[in-house]
């Protein structure tokens, strides 16, 4: 059992063992004041993970190369549990990957409970980041080699497995859900071409050379058109009598959820392994799964407890499977996990197999052992925090409303320091609020604007590989095609048993 | 009451426009941006804020990085031009622009700059995957041999100076091969780690703490130093002795010579630092320092040899054609005629047009313009048999499809429109356009406070007292939060200077 003594030394260089100019609180101090910038990362609309650990790199230039590494790790664990709170306070989901948290997560807070499924949230957060770091340490070597064998093939049959959560997440309307997913796969194809690079409809703009920036898209989508819902519905009177409750979920009901968060941050690791697909991918498809293995399914949708434990649990988990191709590879498994390689290399230590052995291998235990410990923290920051959220969406709404927009257009204008971003954050608002004001569903845009690029180009790639055979002939890819035709045909299969 | 509102409100609007009003002074009297396209964290990104870092040494005026991504660089290389020649701008220019704004077709050209100095170059290399067949430089050409230019190389974007570099191979080798190209050089990695490709296109700077990977070959007239065993194109007798990806540094070409001056001096005292010194060496990159003239002469070669090299390999694209311009323009009409349509078909079959119709109306309409736009795309250009136009084609059927249904659908089973406070979404409708409209003219904290306090009152809040303070407050979180913490450019403001 190397691999405990191995962690065991991380614990003991996080209390400052073996180093001489580290004093023995320091780390864990940087890694609660990382946690709490983590969050508020995660809280902005626009500052995705990556762009807050970026922010800090700067900060680190003067620490000991372990310090810099755990704030920066803490700051990433965080702002993937910041982007949750808002998803589930105002329906803003603060990263791409907490928009899985808004279906049932904003569907209790409307129903005055924002306190159960922020708790919900935190816990499941907590264990998927925790569970995320021990697959980390057991697995990373074989996890990685499963990762390289992700060719352009797999990534289509990723990306079309995950397209066909879309069926299952809208039964009710499927043809307005249809029409949002294709509106949104064809929108992906503006900009620059992946493959020859001609530039497709971008009507001589030079910002949509890189076709529509999904950040931007996805804040107009959710804050500004959740926004401009509300104040159709908005009665001054009303609103002020609706209260918030801040009360935890019961221990009773958090275990009845142990089965859906183990499931996905297991599901959040390995699929944050594979590079570039990550976090929020794993939340799609860990709330599909959480659902379709529910002994409630019905529930899903209108405040499943365990439609939040799902995603929030895949979150967590995939930070600890995206450190996983960093690590053993020196590849970055995310946006955010690059720029830790760019900041480790300003330290001058080279990210890579050659960190376990070497005389930095202190480094590589002692960031797992501050991801155990950030984890540890911020659960207990989390369940703190709960109550200033619920204040803050307790707020009268004639005044929390204009905050929120003007938060989502510089979130917006964060992502590129862009104007155009700020336009299409507010044309995507306007129209995300007439589309579900018609009962058109806007996740299905969102999942297609993720996945629509990702299916395209390894779609293009994989044809320049071999031809269409290729798809079938991968093990991987025709397995993942089969589970996705499966996926897409299961809710129609069961509607009509349930109608015989 | 009022008065203290007011008071606030103006004493707001006098400080904002306070910071916004510039004083004369002697250069440089304020910070100096470094624009750069890539996100943080990347390479150039990193090498603009060490430079930040060490030019500390040599001048009280700080240098503040912002990023700008978007359009392989374009955003960039735009955003500079956008700004006044005073040197409070610089850009940080890498060898992938001059490609760039060929594959873009962007307006901007070379001559905009005027180029300071160019810091980092690193040799051109191949490299190879040791846990495969295919290791060494003679492995590479007799496997491309033998598959007859279905051999895959890897590497980041296409049209991207790794791209240029592998047609230039295979050029002066004589043989044949395919470009697969990847967002990313690490994603072009993992490539080559998992297989899926035979050779990546990159620099020795690739290869360190990856021991898997190989360097085949390295364009340089010497061999590396730290890679003694590694050849050079000209020991294998192939004629590609210089090519190098480098980064620089430019400005807006009416820059004034007293300016450029002070500007290269400061790279030039950063160049000889013991830490930038350390700094790329350690990113296995070469220190350099080229001036005005060099750079200027290196960035003329390399728009030479982009330009030839793009051509042969069909890359850049023509202006479209008689034919393409008929069927955009067959598009345009389509889009309004097809919305009228419905509504004239709706009428005449005595139904009213519901909202779930109209908006199925608009995809239509937008899914008829896109695939005749994309009916108008060129062909595949590399010989395959899908090309940029498929999946629009295919996507934009399938939409109409999907459209004519729900239209279908919404005309047999009409839901009455539901009617809410439509006016008061208006109002704040338009509170947001004037926001986005004033943004660019008044700076950030005017156009804010007018969206803020006109949201709040059009919502029928009347605590005055309360709107003065969350408004005040609201603009000092974001002044302290993401203009002095996080060091977002927010706009102060055209029309103040």
């Amino acid at each position: 059992m190397e691999v405990f003594q191995n962690l065991a030394s991380g614990f003991a260089t996080l209390i400052g063992a073996g180093i001489a100019d580290i004093s023995w609180w320091e780390p864990t101090l940087v890694i609660a004041g990382g946690i709490v910038i983590g969050i508020f990362v995660g809280v902005m609309p626009g500052l995705s993970a990556s762009t807050g650990v970026a922010l800090m790199v700067p900060f680190t230039y003067g620490m000991h190369p372990l310090i810099a590494l755990i704030l920066l790790a803490a700051v990433y664990t965080a702002s993937a549990y910041g982007g949750c709170i808002t998803a589930i306070a105002i329906n803003t989901p603060g990263t791409p990957a907490a928009v899985a948290l808004a279906f049932d997560g904003y569907t209790l807070t409307k129903k005055g409970e924002p306190g159960r499924a922020l708790g919900t949230a935190v816990i499941a957060n907590c264990t998927g980041g925790i569970i995320g770091t021990f697959i980390l340490v057991l697995f990373s070597v074989p996890l990685a080699k499963a990762a390289l064998a992700f060719g352009p093939p797999e990534y289509f049959a990723l990306a079309i497995f995950g397209l066909t959560i879309v069926v299952s997440m809208e039964q009710k309307n499927m043809l307005k859900g249809a029409v949002s997913t294709v509106l949104g796969l064809l929108l992906m194809t503006m900009g620059l071409d992946p493959i020859t690079g001609y530039m497709r409809f971008t009507f001589g703009v030079p910002e949509l050379t890189d076709g529509i920036a999904f950040i931007p898209a996805l804040i107009g989508l959710f804050a500004v058109g959740e926004v401009l819902l509300n104040i159709e519905k908005f009665e001054p009177v009303q609103a002020a009598l609706q209260s918030f409750s801040s009360k935890m979920p019961g221990n009773k009901e958090l275990l009845s959820l142990k089965r859906s968060i183990l499931q996905s941050s297991a599901l959040g690791t390995v699929i944050g392994v594979v590079p570039g697909a990550g976090a929020t991918i794993a939340a799609f498809i860990a709330y599909n799964e959480s659902r379709r293995t529910s002994k409630t399914p019905e529930m899903f949708g209108k405040g499943s407890l365990e439609g939040i434990a799902a995603p929030a649990a895949a979150a967590g988990g995939s930070v600890g499977g995206a450190l996983v191709p960093l690590l053993t590879l020196g590849i970055p498994g995310s946006a955010a996990t690059a720029v830790l390689v760019g900041a480790l290399m300003l330290h001058g230590v080279t990210p890579g197999p050659e960190l376990f052995a070497g005389k930095n291998s202190y480094l590589v235990y002692g960031l797992f052992a501050s991801l155990v410990v950030g984890n540890a923290i911020l659960l207990v920051l989390g369940i703190l925090g709960n109550r200033l959220w619920v204040k803050i969406i307790s707020a009268p709404k004639a005044l929390l409303f204009p905050i929120i927009l003007v938060i989502a257009f510089i979130g917006s204008y964060g992502v590129a320091n862009s104007m155009f971003d700020v336009v299409i954050c507010l044309v995507f608002g306007i129209f995300g609020w007439i589309l579900r004001r018609y009962g058109f569903p806007t996740a299905p845009l969102v999942l297609a604007l993720i996945l629509g690029y990702m299916a395209e180009s390894n779609f293009r790639r994989a044809l320049i590989m071999g031809d269409a055979s290729i798809f079938l002939t991968r093990p991987v890819s025709a397995i993942m095609l089969v589970l996705a035709l499966l996926s897409f045909a299961m809710p129609f299969i069961r509607a009509r048993k349930q109608r015989k | 009451m009022y008065k203290t509102c007011l008071t606030l409100l103006l004493l707001a609007a006098v400080m904002v426009a306070g910071t916004a009003l510039p004083l004369r002074a002697e250069y440089p009297e304020k910070p100096i941006v470094i624009i750069v396209h890539a996100k943080p964290g990347g390479a150039i990104d990193l090498t603009a804020r060490m430079i930040s870092k060490v030019a500390r040494n040599y001048s009280d005026t700080p240098l503040v990085i912002e990023n700008r991504y978007g359009g392989s660089g374009a955003v960039a290389m735009r955003a500079l031009l956008g700004k006044n020649p005073d040197g409070y701008h610089m850009l940080a220019f890498p060898a992938t622009f001059i490609s760039a704004v060929q594959v873009t077709r962007s307006s901007v050209g070379m001559d905009d700059y005027r180029f300071l100095a160019c810091m980092v170059e690193a040799p051109e290399a191949l490299i190879t995957n040791r846990n495969s067949d295919v290791v060494s430089i003679e492995d590479i050409i007799r496997d491309a041999k033998e598959k007859n230019g279905s051999q895959i190389w890897v590497g980041p974007g296409v049209g991207s100076l790794d791209h240029l570099m592998a047609i230039k191979t295979w050029d002066k080798l004589g043989i044949k091969a395919t470009w697969l190209p990847y967002d990313g050089g690490g994603e072009a990695i993992a490539a080559l780690l998992g297989n899926h490709g035979t050779v990546y296109v990159g620099n020795p700077e690739d290869v360190r703490g990856r021991p898997d990977l190989n360097i085949a070959v390295v364009s340089a007239e010497q061999r590396l130093k730290r890679y003694p065993d590694v050849p050079t194109f000209l020991d294998i007798d192939c004629d590609l002795p210089n090519e190098i990806m480098w980064r620089g540094f430019a400005v807006h070409k009416d820059t004034s010579d007293e300016i450029c001056n002070y500007l290269t001096d400061m790279l030039g005292k950063v160049s000889t630092d013991p830490e930038w010194v350390k700094f790329v060496e350690f990113n296995s990159a070469k220190n350099v320092f080229y001036d005005r003239d060099k750079f200027t002469a290196l960035v003329n070669r390399d728009s030479d040899d982009a330009v030839k090299y793009l051509k042969m390999a069909n890359i850049i694209a023509g202006e479209p054609d008689q034919q393409a311009r008929t069927k955009r323009m067959i598009g345009w009409v389509l889009l309004p005629l097809a919305i009228l349509t419905v509504f004239v078909v709706t009428k005449l079959r005595n139904k009213t047009a519901t909202g779930q119709m109209s908006i199925a109306t608009v995809t239509l309409g937008i899914a008829l313009l896109l695939l005749m736009y994309a009916l108008s795309f060129p062909p595949s250009t590399n010989g395959q048999n899908v090309g940029p136009n498929t999946i629009p084609i295919i996507w934009a059927i399938v939409l109409i499809l999907f459209s004519l249904m729900q239209i279908t659908s919404a005309m047999k089973n009409p839901q009455a429109n539901k009617h809410g406070r439509i006016g008061l979404v208006m109002i704040i409708s338009v509170l947001m356009i004037l926001f986005v409209t004033l943004l660019p003219l008044i700076g950030f904290f005017l156009s804010t406070l007018i969206l803020l306090v006109g949201g709040i009152y059009a919502m029928e809040y009347k605590k005055h007292l309360t709107v003065v303070l969350v408004a005040t407050g609201m603009l000092l979180f974001c002044w302290a939060i993401f203009i002095k913490t996080l060091g977002l450019p927010l706009p102060a403001g055209s029309l103040f200077g």
